[in-house]
């Protein structure tokens, strides 16, 4: 589907901010005071509500505008997070991601259950913007931010305006700096609602310098601008001018000390902004009535050295400075953060591509190798080398292009835990570990299903209540592990709980119910946890709301087996279930060991060959038919040839004309020999997917186009020692 | 730059009626600022013919603000009449659209006459 | 009626871009390539803005700012200096001769559009 590039960009970058939105909420969950991550997430909303607007998407805007204000309050340090807020602030990330769909979409409306979610988050919001008294007596006066020193639990101003007072200095008309022009710039930055000019200032008309300047104005403009923004404006003449900026629904304390710190007369002042709307006059009568309380008992209080205002002044001068200290650390982090930050967005589709492509080369190259060394020429060998080891390098930058960090989709699992543990009445926590563990994208993608299965497999059956934990003496909180580490040419993700583990007893019954063992069958610990991969196995009581979807663990093996990757389960009862999935790197590229059987070519995966070694029936190290002495280990093995039902070598097989090999591979600690007749050596290769019609096809993982033109299997080692363990059994 | 007492003023009743020629501006403003001393000091309200004014800033407004001191003073009024397009732009932004002759407010109809 | 800007800057590429960029925000634009160039050119013109460099040939910005003030039709000019951070000190004599503004090269046309519209709307 073609879309404007516009709204592509708005949909790729709000897709991101959303996500990270997600992220530091929950990161904000672990450390509250913060600061950075509340203004990041301050940003990401009000990027997304901006470009909005540029699309007029006006649901999106005035919805993110709701949420947007609550933060704003939040990073000025008037209202604290706490778990009710973060809870809102998640939801009203996820409305805002319907409401973004929604536009996309061409606006189709959302359904009516969401519209009426939307209403109640919008009433939720609001509660921390006009309910404030109420919020803000929750607060411990000692918990404030840092940065609103003299912030108390009284009042803030209703008016949504910023505030701003401005007294130009005598010089700005001599240096051609008329405040007309700063003005003028102010309007095009948001909306002038009023504006005074005070000339309180000039002097008598025979006393003034009709050059100086000797105006001040109160201006309340309305603006979705940030403050330094706002300040921007006033850049050229902030040295020469008194400048104070009061952002909207700014505490009463922050009008008092203005008010204070204007030369003009107390009430002058007062009465502007509450003749402008800034005050209602019940705020500040309220407002100036503390400040006479303060100033009497101040007066009672022997051996006080300052008056009010002058103390008051201090506090605003240590305020200026910490406000800037904040400031300046935030522009620094910001600068780091552009500096890391530095990508350029590249389509999946185009990378695909080019990794094709990159197949393809390294293809050629292997077949020129091959030509070069078949034509015996010395220099031409020595540069099909250098070309071939430089095609090599392209190919590991090309795939890791596609590599990602598996953290990004781990920590989408934190919300996931927090939720359900909430809906369960559970207290869980999450420790993630190897977050920068990379892998393709493509696997990424495929795995974040399976694996969400698994966890709130973990989180619904394993774990236990509280209560049941606190009987059998463990900590009453559970614990669930994700961990993700590579190990040879494959990673490993774990996902362990430390609750109830499973059940063999329940397994079996079940597995006897539904017919997939035979009550004679003797079965291993590990083979009775492997039931639980079988179609159609579901252990739990009853079908809760989180797991119990119909989807069983069947699902999840399927998933997992057509990624080229094995899932097992470890379990020990009462003290927890570990899950592990090891998946390939990469779907795309392989290093391969070429081997011939017969006619056909094979080649199997490198990462999982161990050694070759030569076979004969006749040495010591021959068992029978199925096994080898492998330097006192017992080796089982395959030949390839008979699996693949190669008529040309069964006829052959006793025909000791014929040399053979063994290939000792290993997967998963396992080895297994594949015998071949002839090793051709170390081959990369470019795995092109086998067609629909051979998906059912076992032991083979794809196919590969030769540099001769011929077609070679790439032998999918785990599933083949599964068909020739079945055959073996049908056979005996 | 040039202002002049028209016909009209009065010294008793202190209403002076002014008019202007050129501009209003800081480049200006001191040989401005000479000429309207002697209004300043004599009258109590102004009413000022801008038609000739083409250009002002902010030093012609501090200028005139002068004027509607004084007048404020004697509780009487400045009106300002025949302004250009720049000039009413100027008195939009400071918003000191009051002083305009045709929407005077109501505190200043006393003076009206 | 549209305000003009005068630029000053030896580099006839920053005039170029600088000038463009005015054109096309609305402004009229002077152009000269050095002090002594423009103080030659702004007799007679109503110039409502001057972005001048510092470092020049012939006459520096620095004198440019002060010979300009002493000329009673421009001497309330409005005066931006493009700088370079390592002109740091330059700017506090600039000022001092009466050039508020300064912008700090390199900059993106937006930033300068940015800056002069502060000083003057088009």
């Amino acid at each position: 589907m073609d879309m404007d590039p516009g709204l592509q960009a708005f949909k790729e970058e709000s897709h991101e901010l959303l996500g990270s939105v997600e992220d530091i909420l929950l990161q904000l969950e672990a450390e509250p005071d913060n600061n950075d991550l509340v203004n990041e997430l301050f940003r990401a909303v009000h990027t997304i509500k901006g470009a909005s607007g540029l699309f007029g998407f006006d649901d999106v805007v005035s919805f993110t505008h709701q949420a947007e204000s609550v933060m704003g309050r939040l990073r000025d340090g008037e209202i604290k997070l706490n778990d009710t807020l973060t809870t809102l602030f998640l939801d009203s990330r996820d409305h805002i991601s319907l409401l973004v769909d929604d536009a996309l979409n061409g606006s189709p409306g959302l359904n009516e259950e969401s519209k009426a979610k939307g209403v109640k988050l919008h009433d939720d919001l609001g509660q921390f913007l006009n309910n404030q008294e109420e919020e803000e007596s929750q607060i411990d006066a000692t918990e404030m931010d840092i940065s609103n020193p003299i912030v108390d639990d009284s009042k803030h101003i209703a008016s949504d305006n910023w505030h701003i007072s401005l007294r130009f200095g005598q010089d700005v008309l001599r240096m051609g700096m008329d405040p007309q022009s700063f003005l003028r710039y102010l309007q095009t930055i948001g909306d002038i609602v009023s504006l005074t000019t005070l000339y309180d200032d000039l002097p008598d008309a025979h006393d003034m310098d009709p050059e100086s300047c000797y105006l001040g104005f109160e201006i309340d403009l309305k603006s979705e601008a940030r403050k330094e923004d706002i300040e921007g404006v006033f850049e050229f003449v902030q040295e020469d001018c008194v400048i104070h900026i009061l952002p909207p629904n700014s505490h009463i304390d922050r009008y008092i000390e203005l008010i204070k710190s204007l030369p003009e007369e107390d009430l002058r002042i007062g009465d502007i902004l509450t003749m402008t709307g800034v005050l209602t006059k019940r705020e500040l009568e309220e407002a100036l009535a503390v400040q006479n309380e303060e100033r009497q008992q101040d007066d009672g209080h022997i051996g006080k050295e300052h008056p009010l205002g002058e103390v008051v002044v201090e506090q605003g001068v240590v305020e200026t400075k910490v406000v800037q200290a904040a400031l300046d650390k935030q522009q620094q982090t910001t600068v780091k953060k552009a500096e890391e930050k530095q990508s350029i967005r590249v389509s999946a589709e185009k990378l695909s591509e080019m990794i094709n492509l990159v197949g393809e080369l390294v293809i050629a190259s292997a077949n020129t190798e091959a030509t070069a060394r078949q034509a015996e020429g010395g220099d031409l060998i020595e540069t099909t080398a250098a070309l071939s080891h430089l095609v090599e390098e392209i190919r590991d930058t090309a795939l890791n292009l596609r590599m990602v960090e598996i953290g990004t989709t781990f920590s989408r699992f934190r919300r996931v835990v927090r939720e359900v543990s909430r809906n369960l009445g559970k207290d869980i926590d999450l420790i993630i570990n190897g977050g920068d563990t990379e892998l393709d994208k493509i696997v990424i993608d495929k795995i974040a299903d399976p694996l969400m299965h698994l966890v709130r497999n973990s989180l619904d059956h394993g774990i236990e209540m509280p209560e049941q934990r606190r009987e059998k003496g463990k900590p009453a909180k559970g614990t669930l592990k994700l961990n993700a580490v590579h190990d040879s040419g494959s990673i490993v993700i774990t996902i362990s709980d430390d609750g109830n583990g499973l059940s063999k007893e329940k397994i079996l019954s079940k597995a006897l119910e539904r017919g997939l063992i035979k009550p004679d069958h003797n079965l291993s610990d590990k083979e009775i946890n492997k039931l639980i991969f079988e179609p159609g196995f579901s252990t739990a009581d009853a079908v809760t709301d989180i797991s119990g979807r119909g989807v069983g663990m069947d699902v999840v093996r399927r998933n997992i087996d057509a990624l080229r990757g094995q899932v097992d389960v470890d379990s020990t009862p009462g003290a927890g279930t570990t899950f592990s999935i090891r998946l390939p790197l990469t779907l795309a590229i392989i290093d391969g060991f070429l081997t011939r059987v017969g006619q056909n070519s094979y080649v199997i995966p490198l990462d999982m060959v161990d050694e070759c070694i030569e076979y004969q029936t006749d040495s010591d190290t021959y068992i029978d038919s199925n096994f080898i002495n492998l330097r006192g280990e017992v080796l089982p093995y395959v030949r390839l040839g008979e699996l693949f039902n190669d008529a040309d070598i069964v006829s052959h097989s006793d025909n000791k004309l014929n040399k053979e090999n063994i290939i000792v591979t290993n997967y998963a600690g396992k080895k297994t020999g594949l015998i071949v007749n002839e090793l051709l050596g170390e081959y990369q290769t470019v795995i092109k997917p086998l067609g629909d019609v051979f998906k059912g096809l076992k032991g083979i993982s794809g196919a590969t186009i030769l540099g001769n033109g011929e077609v070679a299997m790439i032998i999918d080692v785990q599933s083949l020692i599964q068909v020739a363990q079945t055959a073996d059994v049908a056979v005996h | 730059m040039n202002i002049t007492k028209l016909k009209g003023s009065n010294k008793r009743s202190g209403r002076c009626l002014l008019k202007i020629d050129g501009d209003l501006t800081i480049y200006n403003a001191a040989e401005s600022h000479e000429s309207l001393l002697a209004f300043v000091d004599d009258f109590k309200g102004f009413e000022v013919d801008m038609t000739s004014v083409n250009e002002i800033d902010t030093a012609g407004i501090q200028l005139l603000l002068q004027l509607k001191r004084k007048a404020a003073q004697e509780e009487q009024s400045i009106q300002l009449s025949g302004c250009n397009e720049q000039v009413c732009d100027l008195l939009d932004l400071y918003q000191l659209q009051d002083w305009l002759a045709p929407t005077a407010t109501s505190n200043n109809t006393t003076e009206g006459v | 009626m549209s305000k003009t800007i005068m630029v000053v800057d030896d580099s006839s590429a920053v005039r170029t871009v600088v000038g463009t960029a005015l054109k096309g925000a609305g402004y009229d634009v002077i152009e000269a390539c050095d002090g002594k160039d423009a103080l030659s050119k702004v007799n007679g013109k109503k110039i409502h803005l001057i972005v001048s460099d510092v470092n020049m040939p012939n006459m520096d910005g620095i004198t440019f700012v002060k010979e300009i003030k002493k000329l009673p039709e421009h001497k309330f000019v409005p005066i931006c200096m493009l700088t370079t951070e390592s002109e740091q000190s330059k700017m506090a004599e600039g000022k001092a001769a009466g050039a508020k503004a300064w912008i700090v090269k390199p900059f993106q046309p937006p930033k300068l559009l940015d800056a002069v519209s502060k000083l003057v709307m088009p």
